[in-house]
């Protein structure tokens, strides 16, 4: 055989192909590579919408606190019903179906279920309540996702003895 | 072909070859760089906006029950004192002595009375030190509640303060 044909029979060997363990293996890391980076993006959806449902019950917690202590705080008369129910003046907080409502007006979103809402009293006088509210709540979808906090308020002096 | 050919080919062909592996590879740890830090990212900063909504709620009740302590019983406690706040046997807020130490397992909390110092003009001056080069105000008391923990090693605070007057006899 001379040179030239040498050449050319080794050059068409080299680009016939891959050999089947090349391709088994090319297969297995693509696969590899694959299911890595799908799990990857997976994570990446999941914690995104872990990390919204959080922010959704941080927001309630947020708008809870702000109500009650405001409408405590510098309500005039305060009467407590059974440890569950709350009136502050004309408005009456109450716990029903999973939402705490003012007046019959749903304050928690249809997203939000709230498991507990108690009220105790431990005041040091009978003119001004000091109120600790414990509320417990969880998302709806992803009962995983819940919360349990206190809201403490007193209620501001307002008429002086002097 | 003569051999050096043959050499020359065969560095040129696997030169190619590592080229392409050395720019996927980049590419996959740009990929991997960029998503894993965004994720721990979103995890961490949840986690630490929950320490603080719960060290708020801890300073808030704090300072709600010292305001009904004091406006129920003016000279129920010493001033210069650090306390923290609990409840009676008897189911009324009171302060005991000290700070409060591994609160929710992980935060610190005290209260501190001081005095309220004035001039002759009525008008706060020096508050926050031990002497006062005004006019002592007995009906007048600074309430300060801190709450202090620690975020991955880094030490953290929060603190509020209220000014209370005793207008009644």
């Amino acid at each position: 055989m001379n040179k030239r044909t040498a050449i050319a029979l080794s050059d068409r060997r080299e680009s016939k192909g891959f050999t089947l363990i090349e391709l088994l293996l090319g297969v297995t890391i693509s696969v590899m590579i694959f299911l890595a980076t799908g799990s990857v993006i997976a994570l990446l959806f999941r914690t995104d919408i872990k990390s919204k449902n959080i922010e959704s019950l941080e927001q309630t917690k947020n708008n809870l606190s702000a109500e009650l202590t405001t409408s405590a705080r510098w309500g005039e008369l305060i009467t407590i019903i059974g440890g569950q129910e709350l009136i502050v003046d004309s408005s009456r907080y109450t716990l029903l179906n999973g939402k705490i409502l003012k007046n019959n007006e749903p304050l928690t979103s249809d997203d939000i279920t709230i498991t507990r809402f108690e009220i105790k009293d431990f005041s040091n006088s009978t003119k001004l309540k000091s109120l600790e509210i414990r509320i417990d709540m969880q998302n709806k979808n992803f009962t995983s996702v819940k919360d349990t906090f206190n809201i403490v308020v007193s209620q501001r002096q307002r008429e002086f003895d002097k | 072909m003569n051999k050096n050919n043959k050499w020359a080919m065969a560095l040129s062909e696997s030169d190619e070859s590592n080229g392409y592996i050395i720019l996927e590879v980049v590419v996959f740890a740009m990929v991997v760089l960029s998503v894993v830090p965004m994720i721990s990212f979103l995890l961490r900063r949840t986690a630490q906006s929950r320490f603080e909504s719960r060290a708020a709620a801890l300073l808030q009740e704090g300072m709600e029950a010292s305001y009904n302590i004091f406006m129920s019983n003016w000279d129920a406690y010493q001033v210069d004192g650090t306390y923290h706040p609990g409840k009676s046997v008897t189911n009324k807020w009171v302060l005991f002595s000290g700070e409060q130490q591994n609160l929710e397992t992980l935060f610190t909390r005290s209260i501190t009375i001081k005095k309220a110092c004035r001039n002759n003009n009525g008008q706060l001056i020096n508050n926050q030190e031990a002497v006062c080069i005004g006019i002592r105000d007995s009906d007048s008391r600074f309430i300060t509640t801190s709450i202090n923990w620690e975020e991955q090693g880094k030490p953290k605070s929060l603190e509020a303060k209220i000014l209370l007057t005793n207008l009644n006899e």
